[in-house]
């Protein structure tokens, strides 16, 4: 008797546990990832099996395998993202590599040495999708997400680019975003983004002028000046706005400015 | 006379040694799957953490050059429980339908001595878990799969004890 008990407990231990291990391989079965396949211009960085999608700071897939596209000889990241997470990634969303950028320019993503390169998303529900191309560059709109955007409309973008300081009595108060060519290819047209707080600072008749590089002015009578802002604009380019008086109305989104020529600029300098 | 049915109350002391043996067997079987699907380590470095399946571990090492120690591992993790969990059952098997297998005896030895090799996964993990200590720099912690790993050994471990009990009873 004392032996039929012992078997049956046994036996109820034992398929307790094989209720359990069902349940568990079922759990997998339901919650393993999605597979997806997003094409980069160059996954530098990334690592297989470590590298993570991250948004906001949550992980929400894993890289598990590169390769290249035989046709277009892009890689090709494999990842594995969440079932939970699947439902957000629609086939509009955006992929980035988010790298450390540390120069003299600029100092970005510190936290990428530590953690490792990643590929950071903005989820964009919709309908699912398998393959994704990569964006070059991360989407600044997000960081400034409240913040100005407004347009220069410039002859030349001679020394400035994407990242270059936008200075207001010689503070940062914005950057460049993006830089194309106007429609009719004659003015580059210059995005820039305004941090939230110094929103005000642009007017509608605020000026602005390119100060990248140094100026050298060699005048006969004067003699020779060189006039150079800072290290940062020497090195990664600069808009310096000039807002007369701050009686006109503040700019709104999407405003279109004239960037000042040298000339003019040196003209109001001296005024 | 052995009483073969199921059913029937009367069980002989080798039914009941059967009867554990198969289902410490077969919940072993079952637990062994998730064991090898879910992590069973996780590891935390640098304020980013990976989680390690059986066989994520296995080729990591290999692709890492230490193809010997990868061996190692997946003769102890995948091989022999695998080898240890189809004998049993075989075991078993002949023995329930009593099909002549001379081997059997020396069968159930044999899973007997490997036994104890099948544990190396757990005992990998907790010599990872107390050496690898850094606070917030790096910690190595066990996963689920390491205990269900633990729970396969064990139960592994019982139904041969049961099995030999049976054996040791018959003349």
């Amino acid at each position: 008797m004392r032996n039929l008990i012992l078997t049956l407990m046994i036996w109820i231990i034992c398929f307790t546990a094989i209720t359990f291990g069902i349940s568990l391989t079922y759990s997998w079965y339901k919650n393993r990832g999605k597979d997806i396949y997003i094409s980069f211009k160059d996954v530098a960085g990334l690592i297989p099996n470590q590298s993570k999608i991250m948004y906001l700071g949550v992980e929400i897939g894993k890289i598990i395998d590169m390769q290249l596209n035989e046709a277009t000889k892009l890689p090709i990241v494999k990842a594995r993202i969440s079932r939970r997470s699947s439902t957000m990634i629609g086939k509009n969303s955006e992929f980035w590599i988010v790298r450390p950028e540390l120069s003299l320019g600029s100092v970005r993503n510190l936290g990428a040495i530590a953690t490792g390169d990643y590929i950071a998303v903005n989820p964009i529900k919709g309908e699912f999708s398998k393959t994704f191309i990569g964006l070059d560059a991360d989407p600044v709109d997000d960081q400034f997400e409240n913040g100005l955007k407004i347009f220069i409309k410039s002859s030349t973008a001679s020394g400035i680019e994407v990242g270059s300081a936008v200075l207001f009595r010689d503070v940062q108060i914005g950057e460049v975003g993006h830089m194309n060519l106007s429609k009719d290819r004659n003015n580059v047209i210059i995005k820039i983004y305004v941090d939230d707080a110094y929103n005000n600072v642009i007017r509608k008749n605020s000026y602005f002028a390119n100060i990248s590089g140094f100026h050298a002015s060699i005048n006969l009578f004067s003699g020779s000046e060189i006039s150079l802002n800072s290290i940062r604009t020497l090195i990664k380019g600069g808009i310096t706005v000039i807002t007369p008086n701050m009686n006109s109305a503040p700019a709104k989104n999407g405003d279109t400015f004239t960037m000042l020529t040298q000339e003019q600029f040196q003209a109001l300098q001296n005024n | 006379m052995k009483n073969k049915s199921l059913i029937s109350i009367k069980f002989s002391h080798t039914d009941h040694s059967l009867i554990r043996a198969l289902s410490f067997t077969i919940a072993a079987m079952v637990l062994y799957i998730p064991a090898n699907l879910y992590p069973f380590m996780t590891m935390k470095y640098a304020g980013q953490y990976q989680k390690t399946t059986i066989w994520d571990g296995i080729k990591s090492l290999y692709e890492g050059g230490m193809w010997g120690t990868a061996t190692i591992v997946f003769m102890a993790s995948i091989i022999i429980p695998v080898f240890k969990l189809l004998s049993l059952f075989f075991i078993i098997t002949t023995e329930y339908l009593n099909i002549a297998f001379n081997a059997r005896t020396s069968l159930l030895a044999l899973v007997d001595f490997i036994g104890r090799w099948s544990m190396l996964d757990v005992f990998l993990v907790s010599i990872m878990v107390a050496l690898i200590k850094f606070g917030d720099f790096a910690t190595v912690s066990a996963d689920i799969a390491s205990y269900l790993l633990g729970i396969v050994v064990i139960m592994t471990m019982l139904a041969s004890a049961s099995l030999s009990v049976c054996y040791r009873e018959e003349p």
